[in-house]
């Protein structure tokens, strides 16, 4: 609604614009941030905890480390989480731990400060079902702003069944990974010892060199679709959503592309939660933005004259499919890029460093579902 | 009932009384011109009705009628020339300049001098402004169509939120706390294109009156002001065609008696959009579609001089499709679909009783539908349609003499919601959903009376008692009493097939005083107190035509207004000149607010995403006006100020920690400023200059992110504030370039709104960055972008022709 009347105003009138502008802060002291997901399925529990840092110009957060993190069920047991090796201040249960549908948790955090937070207890919704991801492609599917065209895209669309009952929440997101040969770009700059380094000579003459991935066998990216979709049963309470639209990817090469549609279960509350957050990213550029509101979550300091703390853990069931398949020219024309690849010439003995297929996503780990 | 018997005696004193009113005779001075060099014409029949009251010019073209205080139909005829008809009301002496035009070549302009004024000098009226077709014919709008809404924008106190506003907002209210009717009829949406243009078609708007201060005691319903809106009373002597041809939509209009006593007359005007033609040459656009049209009719049966029958009819409809991949509250679809549909109708009947007493009857009807489609990937297609028919009988008993002007009478109300029905069609796995429907009546019984005591002091005294129910069928929903409302806290729900759920009732009283220091100078003070009942729910800053409304229950209570009020009204001693200040304050309890996230959307429980506050709002208008003369124009200056505050017992119940915060139409300064230079023949020059303090808006106070995307942090309310607006507008009318008496005859009407090209912010927004986020070195080290939107961010030229024509 809000990115349409968005276009109304910018385009269809033809002397609306939409600029730029150096954004404005009114900024708070450092608050504590926690944000997670207590899963019914192995594997998908996770915790996140920062604490924020905006006394300088670029805002930030800190992974905090070494607090304490439990999962307590109502009238049943306690789980520890334990921090993530190599990945600061995120935490996780044990590898087999599950939530089971209509167990209730909470989570209870003790930072390094001292200071103890809890979250609200949430009730695991029901298990739902996905039955299908498909992709659906346009060659000219959607109008790029930036490219000031209309680019090829793969709609992405979910077939999926809400358990009869009362009051069903969902959230639906997508994610998807490519196989890629180039793992760094340097703007006039080379890649040397980890880094792309200036260089004056090219400098000059701006020039940008691609570098390829630095693995044995493939490198792939991994792509969150970070839709923020929400959504409540009202209008589908007991049936079956075929061709729900989650999300689009643009149709830039040829090869394989494995993509997961993914439906989060949620309760009444988180479902109040996502929708603030789609309404702060997707409600706020147009006429009528919604309202911006305080992101109110289900932490709370257990110290009621202390500081406010930040977040919402929630209890949710997930269910996924996978769709893979292969782009060729029988699909479509793809969008290509903006620009020829530039690798960086290799000069007598001298062989340009390759770039570690990491960071941004990239993994040289097969994802599960890519074919051998 | 101790109120009620209260009304009733002070309502039998009231009719006690009327016959001992004495009757006082008022003089009405005309001078009628030739409108191509306005000399003077000489034995041109005038005529007032009822009273046979008449004569003819003299060689000065000027002619004196006396006649009793009243509502009088004048009309003017001249062999060779259009004739001129219009209703006027007598309170005092009036002068008047009628210019007429050859037959051949007709544009009949009336310039009533002095009405704005003395209704500003000499009668117990605060915040009253009066806008005829003329006045708003030479107003720059967008491009060049005559604009109701935005024509009153120009005056002091009323602002709206941009562009693209559904509506204004009169001295810091919201969108819905004004009444807007048009020909009587409530009207829900009153803007096209999302708030680009009024719904009013053009050339059948005949006037507006804007009560913003003191309300008379007829109106009720809304807390901020009344906006009411007539089209024009049709001719009864010829047949004429008027039309327009603009970039954006084209309009023709016919007038013509439909029999040959002349008794029978009508007024079809209809304008439709030529957007969709545009569209196709954009790329961007090519799947864009977009339509609006609107239409108004009007037909007057006068069978004698003490009766006259009106029916009036008014039709709307907006369509807009945009391909985008969407979902609105999980329902999927391939592209956005919106349609809204107004048909309104009236029936209204004047008797005059005898030259004081005299009733005026009315039935008036509103159906208004928006509607959301979503279509699918296999053509078929889910709907989702809400409304309101609204339905009104009003009758009311006027009486004019001995210096007073009273009318008793007895308005019902009754409008049915429907908040929300779902029709899947023929798509599998959405449900057919109907949420139940709300019933509201009011029934209003009021008095009012403006009493000239004196020379130098005039009085006006207004009571309004209404009783509001709601009624069944309908659901009553009974929360846990001191719990918070939401989903847990409710205890049970009730379906309740017929009768009242629930009843509100409550005195309004409206009080005026006007005191002459003297002859030009006067001093004026009103007091008024309203409630509204019907509300528009929208978590926005200004509602969009899907927005949901809502009567009143026994969970989400009326919201009521108290308005305080003072000016000083002074004109030039040559009569040239009009000053006016006028200072307010205003209180107003039970205002709408929103929990966070809150979700209308096919919700049967709204109430558990509102919450309730308080608003405060005061501010000063200052008006310096010229109305007479080859140069007219007007300066308005308003400081004004809008405050909110809700101070609920949790953080999702509370708005910027329980303090006071600006409201979403806080904006102190404004000033608006028109000149107009009437050539008299051909050319009419017009500038508008718009400078005000912009609207609030919010700006976070951090972020956080979900997942890897950066969500801003905001933990307050309207904490800063937009650019200044500001804008000058032109617009050039040639009238009949060639000045050749014929039949057909147009003008042409150019405009350039935002002359010089101001970039006026109407909402500055944020964005995560990503990859694709220019790397433009202005947004430092914050993780989202900000972009400002505005929507008309360079001059907007535009060239119409107008015509009239006499078959």
């Amino acid at each position: 609604m809000h990115r349409f009347l968005s276009t109304l105003a910018s385009i269809l009138l033809l002397v609306g614009c939409i600029e730029p502008t150096a954004p404005d802060f009114q900024l708070e002291g450092p608050l504590y941030l926690v944000e997670g997901d207590i899963a019914d399925q192995p594997g998908l529990s996770e915790v996140r905890v920062r604490r924020s840092d905006f006394r300088t110009v670029a805002l930030k957060f800190d992974d905090i480390s070494g607090a304490t993190v439990t999962a307590e069920q109502r009238a049943g047991p306690q789980v520890e989480w334990t921090e993530v090796e190599g990945s600061p201040g995120v935490y996780r249960p044990p590898a087999d731990f599950a939530a089971a549908a209509g167990q209730t948790w909470s989570l209870h955090v003790i930072f390094p400060d001292g200071t103890e937070a809890v979250s609200t207890p949430e009730t695991v919704p029901p298990p739902s079902r996905v039955d299908a991801v498909r992709l659906q492609f346009d060659q000219e599917g959607r109008y790029d702003e930036d490219r000031r065209r209309f680019v090829p895209v793969f709609r992405v669309l979910l077939d999926s069944a809400d358990p009869p009952g009362e009051g069903n929440y969902y959230q639906w997101d997508y994610r998807y990974w490519e196989e890629v040969l180039i793992c760094l770009t340097c703007v006039a700059s080379r890649y040397r010892n980890g880094a792309c380094v200036p260089d004056n000579v090219i400098q000059r003459n701006r020039e940008t060199f691609d570098y390829l991935c630095d693995v044995a066998d493939r490198c792939y990216r991994k792509t969150d679709g970070n839709r923020f979709l929400f959504a409540s049963d009202r209008p589908f309470d007991g049936g079956e959503l075929t061709g729900n639209p989650i999300g689009d990817i643009v149709f830039e090469r040829f090869g394989g592309l494995l993509v997961e549609g993914i439906q989060y279960g949620i309760t009444a509350g988180a479902y109040e939660y996502g929708r603030v957050i789609s309404d702060l990213v997707i409600g706020s550029s147009g006429l009528n933005a919604t309202i911006p509101t305080a992101l109110t979550g289900n932490l709370r300091n257990l110290d009621e004259e202390g500081e406010e703390i930040l977040g919402y853990v929630r209890a949710v069931s997930v269910a996924r499919r996978q769709l893979y398949i292969e782009r060729t020219t029988a699909t479509g024309e793809p969008l290509g890029r903006d620009r020829p690849v530039n690798l960086e010439p290799i000069v007598g003995p001298f062989v340009p460093p390759r770039a570690p297929c990491a960071g941004n996503g990239r993994t040289p780990v097969r994802p599960e579902g890519w074919p051998r | 009932m101790a109120q009620m018997n209260t009304l009733a005696r002070m309502l039998l004193l009231v009719l006690l009384s009327l016959p001992l009113w004495a009757q006082e005779q008022y003089e009405l001075r005309l001078t009628v011109l030739d409108v191509a060099d306005d000399s003077p014409l000489s034995f041109v029949s005038v005529q007032l009705s009822p009273g046979n009251i008449g004569g003819q010019t003299d060689a000065a073209g000027q002619l004196t009628l006396t006649a009793r205080r009243g509502g009088y139909l004048l009309r003017a005829s001249y062999t060779g020339y259009a004739s001129f008809e219009q209703e006027i009301v007598l309170r005092d002496d009036l002068e008047a300049t009628l210019r007429l035009e050859a037959t051949a070549a007709e544009l009949q302009t009336v310039t009533v001098t002095e009405q704005n004024n003395r209704l500003a000098l000499d009668r117990p009226t605060m915040g009253v402004e009066r806008l005829s077709a003329s006045d708003m014919e030479s107003i720059p709008t967008v491009l060049g169509e005559r604009d109701v809404l935005k024509s009153i924008q120009l005056l002091a106190g009323v602002a709206s939120a941009g562009e693209a506003s559904n509506g204004v907002s009169i001295r810091g209210g919201t969108i819905d706390q004004n009444l807007l009717l048009y020909d009587g009829a409530p009207v829900f949406t009153p803007t096209h294109l999302f708030g680009l243009f009024s719904v009013f078609t053009p050339d059948a708007v005949g006037g507006v009156d804007l009560y913003r201060g003191n309300i008379p005691a007829r109106y009720g319903g809304r807390i901020a002001s009344v906006l009411d809106v007539r089209s024009q009373a049709p001719t009864r002597e010829r047949t004429e065609v008027r039309g327009g041809i603009g970039l954006v939509s084209s309009h023709l209009t016919l007038e013509t008696p439909l029999d040959r006593s002349e008794k029978v007359s009508l007024l079809l005007a209809a304008r439709g959009s030529l957007t969709d033609l545009v569209f196709p040459a954009v790329e961007r656009l090519r799947n864009t579609e977009s339509r609006f049209a609107d239409a108004t009719l009007r037909l007057q049966y006068q069978p004698g001089d003490r009766d006259i029958f009106s029916l009036t009819g008014f039709y709307s409809q907006d369509y807009y499709q945009l391909d985008l991949l969407s979902n609105i509250g999980g329902i999927p679809a391939t592209a956005n679909q919106y349609a809204y549909l107004t048909l309104n109708g009236g029936l209204e009947w004047l008797h005059l009783l005898d030259d004081r007493w005299s009733v005026r009857s009315s039935v008036h009807t509103a159906n208004y539908t928006p509607e959301l489609r979503f279509p699918q990937l296999d053509g078929k297609r889910i709907d989702f349609q809400s409304g309101v028919d609204y339905l009104i009988g009003r009758s009311a008993l006027a009486y004019t003499a001995g210096g007073h002007e009273a009318s008793l009478g007895i308005q019902y109300d009754r409008y049915t919601l429907q908040p929300g029905s779902l029709d899947p069609g023929d798509v599998s796995g959405i449900l057919p959903v109907a949420l139940a429907g709300e019933t509201g009546t009011e029934l209003a019984l009021y008095a009012e009376d403006e009493w000239t005591v004196s020379d130098r002091l005039s009085l006006s005294g207004g009571l309004r008692y209404v009783q509001y129910q709601q009624r069944g069928p309908g659901e009553r929903r009974t929360y846990r009493e001191g719990e918070i409302i939401t989903e847990a806290s409710l205890l049970e729900t009730v379906t309740i097939d017929a009768g009242p759920l629930v009843t509100y009732s409550g005195l309004e009283p409206r009080l005026g005083l006007n005191f002459k220091l003297t002859e030009l100078v006067s001093l004026k003070a009103a007091y008024a107190r309203s409630r509204q009942y019907l509300q528009n729910i929208y978590n926005a800053t200004t509602p969009v035509p899907t927005s949901r409304w809502k009567v009143s229950d026994a969970n989400v209570g009326p919201q009521s207004a108290s308005l305080y009020s003072f000016g000083l009204a002074r004109q030039s001693a040559d009569r040239n000149y009009f000053f006016q200040l006028e200072a307010y304050y205003r209180t107003a309890k039970d205002l709408l607010e929103y929990r966070p996230g809150a979700d209308f959307f096919l919700n049967p429980a709204v109430e558990t995403d509102l919450i309730r506050g308080e608003g405060r709002s005061y501010g000063l208008e200052l008006t310096a006006r010229r109305a007479t003369g080859r140069i007219t124009g007007e300066v308005n200056y308003s400081y004004a100020r809008a405050e909110n505050r809700v101070d609920g017992p949790t953080p999702a119940t509370r708005i910027n920690r329980g303090a006071w915060y600006p409201g979403y139409f806080d904006q102190p300064h404004t000033l608006n400023t028109r000149l107009t230079l009437d050539e008299g023949r051909t050319h009419e020059l017009s500038l508008n200059l718009v400078v005000q303090s912009n609207r609030p808006y919010t700006v976070p106070n951090g972020f956080v992110t979900v997942g890897d995307v950066p969500i801003p942090l905001f933990l307050e309310r309207n904490n800063d504030r937009l650019p200044t607006y500001h804008r000058l507008d032109f617009s050039w009318t040639i009238h009949n370039l060639r000045r050749q008496q014929r039949r057909w005859t147009g003008d042409w009407v150019f405009t350039v709104y935002n002359l010089y090209g101001r970039d006026n912010a109407y909402n500055v927004f944020f964005q995560p960055r990503d990859a694709n986020t220019p790397p433009l070195g202005i947004f430092s080290g914050s993780p989202f972008a900000a972009y400002r939107l505005s929507v008309f961010g360079a001059p907007v030229v535009s060239l119409s022709y107008k015509f009239t024509f006499l078959p």
